[in-house]
């Protein structure tokens, strides 16, 4: 079933600024999307959008087919986990997972429930009556994750939720992020500028240059078959080396000297492929 | 600086105790001349060391008539100045605390204009503005009371611009997670804003607090009804007496017992207060 629908969504910011020219994206339900590219080039406008911190300016987002475009945040059933964890500094870590729960009225002894059963499962049960002043950068990254656990959403947000740690601790938090993913089976939008990351979390990546998705595909596809001369330079390290060549009817010239003819299989497979990508 | 020399040690505290003196003698010679008859005063020296007319003085003072002309008690006029202080305060603080919410957080027409507005106002302290804003309570009415003692005094630009310092080092991230957890504006302000500026609050509390209570010229303006005098301004009205001694044993009890809030104030909220001078915890 397709869970969220990106249909042709664009963003121009306030003051101009063509940040999104248009993104085509449907997500199925479970899935893990990792948005992956260069700073600047809208990762984080993509999901604030989805979020609904950042207006769409052109086309339709939809969720489980409903449209959600002039939809709140608190209204559109996801629940998104911050760079900087934004954690709030004065509520204890049981009031910080609860709170989105008690403005959405639910009664105490459910939130309660709710709340111990979410920091079981994140090995927090200790640490809730702490200040998030109190605790560990990992820590805090498991009680921002926890407050995003609570609700139950349809879709999981992430933005550069590991960038603040450090590598050990990341690579323990990644597969933790994934393994939670699976067991609760909420699909999940993620931003990262690590491929690494991209590369082990993701079921489908998408490449974002400049606003605009140059390759969406799982990490083989992008690795193997990288659709673009810009992805194929974006994904492994170290990366693709990249030669200019002319394609001419005696085969591929690269220089005066040299032409490779176009039967020339045992390197052609993937200059070919690429070349054609150019040509196109 | 770690050091121990010993001369260093006794002329540090040499010099804190010489201060402390200074500041405090005045205070001290108050003390000692409300415990004299008010004759003692006549005859030119100041006495450095307490009579015997101190539990008669204060009595009198506190709870007949403070003397002087000044027929209300001290603890009646203690009460004006507390209502009209902590009016003050109270006021003060949620007019600014609003202001700087709607000038930081909410996107309207006009918004910058509204800004610089209040800001002149910063160029305007009442004193300034005295004739026309006393022409105004009149007209409404107002004088000799509590509102026309405390509204006049409450809008003010310091407090605005300090929330709104306050309010602009909060993390946008933090204004969002609270946006997807569901809190509207009013939820926001009060489970998240109000608690993050918990020390700057008190801050201000002691500052208004004194700011409030040290008022003079106004209620001095605005209020003829002995039932709306306030402590600070009758110590003038007690020392304009035409007609024979001044009473100065009364005088002085009565300045000892106005100094006496705002040094509890200070005392009491001390280390909010310096919390909320210092504090980055955000
Ligand atoms: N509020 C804004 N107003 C105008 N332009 C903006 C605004 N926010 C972002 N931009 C621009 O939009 C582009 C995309 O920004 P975005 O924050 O989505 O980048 P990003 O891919 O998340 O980068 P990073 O990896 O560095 O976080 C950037 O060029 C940025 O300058
Ligand atoms: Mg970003």
């Amino acid at each position: 079933m397709t869970d969220v629908i990106l249909e042709k969504v664009g963003k121009t910011y306030p003051n101009g600024y063509h940040a999104i020219p248009s993104v085509d994206l449907t997500i199925e339900e479970g899935e893990f999307i990792v948005l992956v590219g260069p700073s600047g080039c809208g990762k984080s406008t993509l999901l604030r959008m989805v979020a609904g911190l950042e207006s769409i300016s052109t086309g339709e987002l939809r969720i489980r087919s409903e449209r959600m475009n002039e939809k709140e945040p608190a209204e559109r059933d996801i629940a998104m986990v911050f760079q900087n964890y934004a954690l709030y500094p004065h509520m204890s870590v049981y009031d910080n997972m609860a709170y989105g729960l008690k403005n959405r009225g639910m009664p105490k002894d459910q939130i309660a429930e709710k709340v111990s059963d979410v920091a079981a499962m994140l090995g927090l049960t200790e640490l809730l009556q702490r200040k998030p002043r109190q605790l560990s950068g990992g820590q805090r990254q498991r009680v921002a994750m926890g407050r995003a656990m609570v609700r139950d959403p349809k879709v999981f947000l992430f933005d550069e939720p590991l960038s603040n740690l450090d590598a050990k601790l990341r690579v323990q938090m990644r597969v933790e992020i994934r393994q939670l993913q699976r067991k609760l089976g909420t699909t999940t939008l993620y931003v990262t500028h690590d491929q690494v990351e991209a590369m082990t979390l993701a079921d489908r990546l998408v490449v974002l240059n400049k606003g605009k998705a140059e390759q969406i595909g799982t990490p083989m596809d992008l690795y193997n078959k990288p659709a673009t001369p810009f992805v194929a330079a974006f994904i492994g390290s170290p990366s693709m080396n990249l030669i200019d060549a002319n394609l001419t009817e005696q085969g591929i010239k690269l220089s005066e000297a040299l032409t490779l003819p176009l039967s020339h299989q045992h390197r052609g497979g993937i200059v070919w492929e690429f070349v054609q990508s150019t040509w196109k | 600086m770690i050091e121990n020399r010993p001369w260093l040690t006794f002329a540090s505290h040499a010099t804190l105790f010489t201060g402390i003196a200074l500041v405090a003698l005045p205070v001290w010679l108050a003390l000692v001349a409300s415990t004299h008859p008010a004759s003692a005063f006549g005859v030119g020296h100041i006495p450095l060391w307490f009579g015997d007319a101190g539990a008669e003085t204060w009595g009198t003072v506190l709870f007949e008539k403070a003397g002087n002309g000044v027929d209300t008690p001290v603890w009646f006029m203690m009460l004006n100045s507390l209502i009209m202080a902590l009016g003050i305060t109270f006021g003060k603080i949620a007019i600014s605390l609003l202001s700087a919410y709607a000038i930081v957080f909410f996107r309207f027409p006009f918004r910058n204009l509204c800004f610089w507005v209040i800001f002149m106002t910063l160029m305007l302290p009442v004193e300034v503005r005295i004739v026309p804003t006393y022409e105004v309570v009149a007209n409404l009415d107002l004088l000799n009371s509590y509102t026309g003692l405390t509204l006049p005094l409450i809008a003010s630009a310091t407090a605005t611009f300090l929330f709104r310092q306050c309010f602009l080092s909060i993390p946008g991230e933090l204004v969002e997670a609270a946006r997807m957890d569901g809190a509207g504006p009013w939820r926001f302000f009060f489970d998240i804003l109000l608690p993050l500026s918990r020390t700057n609050i008190a801050a201000l509390f002691v500052i208004l607090f004194i700011y409030g209570w040290n008022q003079y010229l106004w209620p001095l303006l605005i209020t003829t009804d002995d039932a709306y005098y306030t402590l600070v301004m009758s110590i003038k009205r007690m020392l304009s007496v035409t007609d024979g001694d001044i009473a100065w044993n009364q005088i002085m009890a009565t300045t000892l017992l106005a100094m006496l809030p705002p040094v509890a104030v200070v005392i009491g909220m001390q280390k909010l207060f310096v919390k909320g001078l210092v504090d980055s915890e955000k």
